[in-house]
Formats: C-alpha cells, sequence, structure tokens
C-alpha cells in the first residue's frame, strides 16, 4: 500500500502545483484601489482586461503594448465579440495619466462600458 | 432472537497510519487550491471627453451658471496631499464632498457627476472620488478625459 500511496501523492501534488502556476500567469499581481460601492463581477461578459503595473505599463494578456497595438487590439476585441466591455486592472498607485489614454482610446473606438476593477473594502 | 455477533479478537488500537494517510491529502488539497487573493469586484465606468478644446477641466461662465448641468468635481496633487474641487469651489475633504453632492442629489436631479484627476493624481484618489460620488447617491460618474 505504502508506494501506490506515496506515487499518487507526488502526482497529485504535480498536478495542483502545474494548475496553480498555469493560473497565475494569467493575472498580473497589481494592488488594486478599494471602494466601496462596486459591484460583484459580471461573469456573462467576457471583457477585453488590460493590466496596468505600478511602473506604468500596459499589459493585454500579459504582452506589453504601446499607444499604437493598444488601439489595434481594442479594435480587434470590438470586431470579434458583441458585447463590448473593457475592464481596466490598475495598481493603485499609478498617476491618472497613464489611465486617460486608455480611457481615451476606448471612447474613440466607441465602447463606452470601462469597468476599473477594484477590491471592495469588505475584503481587504 | 439472534443478537449480531460481534467479533472481538483482543486488538483495540484504530488503523492511525491510513487516516493521517488521507487526513494529510485532504489537507493539502485543501491548502493548494484555496485561493488567498482577495476577491475583486468593477466599478462600472465610463468616459466623458471634452466638447470644447482645452479640456473638462475648465468650465466656462456659462456652465458655472447653470450649475446642475454636470458636476465637474476637479482632483489635484500636491505635496499637501490631494485637493478636491466641485465645480471649481475648493472642497476640504471627501467627507464634505460627499455631504455637499447628496445635498445637491436630494433636490431631485440627477446631473452627472464628472471626476477630472490632474494627470499627476495617483490611481487610488482618483478611484476614492469616484467611490465618493457613487455613494453619495450620483447615478452617472464619469471619468474627464482631454482631447
Amino acid at each position: 500500500m505504502t508506494p501506490m500511496i506515496d506515487v499518487v501523492f507526488l502526482l497529485i501534488i504535480f498536478f495542483l502545483v502545474s494548475s496553480h502556476l498555469a493560473k497565475q500567469e494569467t493575472r498580473l499581481p497589481v494592488e488594486l484601489p478599494v471602494a466601496s460601492t462596486a459591484l460583484p463581477n459580471d461573469l456573462d461578459i467576457a471583457p477585453l482586461t488590460i493590466h496596468v503595473d505600478a511602473s506604468s505599463r500596459w499589459h493585454i494578456a500579459s504582452r506589453a503594448i504601446d499607444l499604437s497595438s493598444l488601439r489595434s487590439a481594442i479594435l480587434e476585441y470590438k470586431a470579434s465579440s458583441d458585447q463590448t466591455s473593457i475592464r481596466i486592472r490598475t495598481d493603485r498607485s499609478v498617476p491618472y495619466e497613464s489611465i486617460e489614454p486608455l480611457l481615451r482610446e476606448a471612447a474613440e473606438a466607441g465602447v463606452t462600458d470601462v469597468r476599473i476593477a477594484v477590491l471592495t473594502e469588505a475584503s481587504r | 432472537m439472534k443478537t449480531p455477533h460481534v467479533v472481538r479478537d483482543g486488538s483495540l488500537e484504530v488503523a492511525m497510519t491510513p487516516m493521517i494517510d488521507v487526513v494529510f491529502l485532504l489537507l493539502i488539497f485543501f491548502v493548494w487550491t484555496s485561493s488567498f487573493e482577495a476577491p475583486e469586484s468593477d466599478l462600472p465606468s465610463s468616459v466623458a471627453s471634452a466638447e470644447k478644446p482645452g479640456g473638462g477641466a475648465e468650465p466656462s461662465p456659462d456652465i458655472v451658471a447653470e450649475a446642475f448641468d454636470e458636476i465637474v468635481i476637479g482632483v489635484t496633487f500636491d505635496s499637501s496631499g490631494v485637493k478636491l474641487e466641485l465645480n471649481q469651489q475648493p472642497i476640504a475633504n471627501l467627507s464634505v464632498l460627499k455631504t455637499r453632492l447628496s445635498e445637491i442629489l436630494q433636490l431631485g436631479v440627477q446631473p452627472p457627476v464628472i471626476i477630472d484627476p490632474e494627470p499627476t493624481v495617483l490611481m487610488a484618489d482618483a478611484v476614492a472620488v469616484f467611490d465618493a460620488a457613487r455613494t453619495a447617491g450620483a447615478d452617472r460618474v464619469l471619468f474627464a478625459i482631454e482631447e
């Protein structure tokens, strides 16, 4: 019995660790701002998530982007999806000047639903 | 009536090792699958672009005259901290802003509230002002962008 339990145990640990790492790749660790009036995530929409890290770099799907590729990414997203919504996950220490271009590009592309990811005060 | 036959082979020891194996496995499983990240939520937001050149930061006198057309909250940032302006009148802090906004909204109007942070204002403060406006009961809170 004991060797089998050892092997099964090792396999379980292996799969858990690998799945955990795969999950972390999709989520840039940023310190989100805090708000109290936020709505829970709407799982029905598939927003385009733009990450802004603490040094004000923009990322879409863990790929760093600049202003021109941001524009094309938003247009591409808008063409591919019928519900258009942009979700900005920004670090709380980022100045507004790095968020403003995102908002402007979204507005120019005709995406009016821009959400800002926050932590609610209860979950701090 | 037959009484159930209980086998007593004399050893009263509970087999601990398999139980420990299973408990340990379950423990590892739940520790790995639990997420220690706080759940995230969304602040619904939208964008107000300045129609006139020069940006929404400077409302012209005729906009002040019809003050309930829209409420512009300017957020500036300097060494002494974050400064707030409600339609160009200085506001001491966030709770004063909240009471002022809810007083305006109690009149039964629902003007769009436009948050106009300076470029250097941190998102934490901008979102705090945004949140304060929503707490005061404003339906449409927008971030201003300058063309």
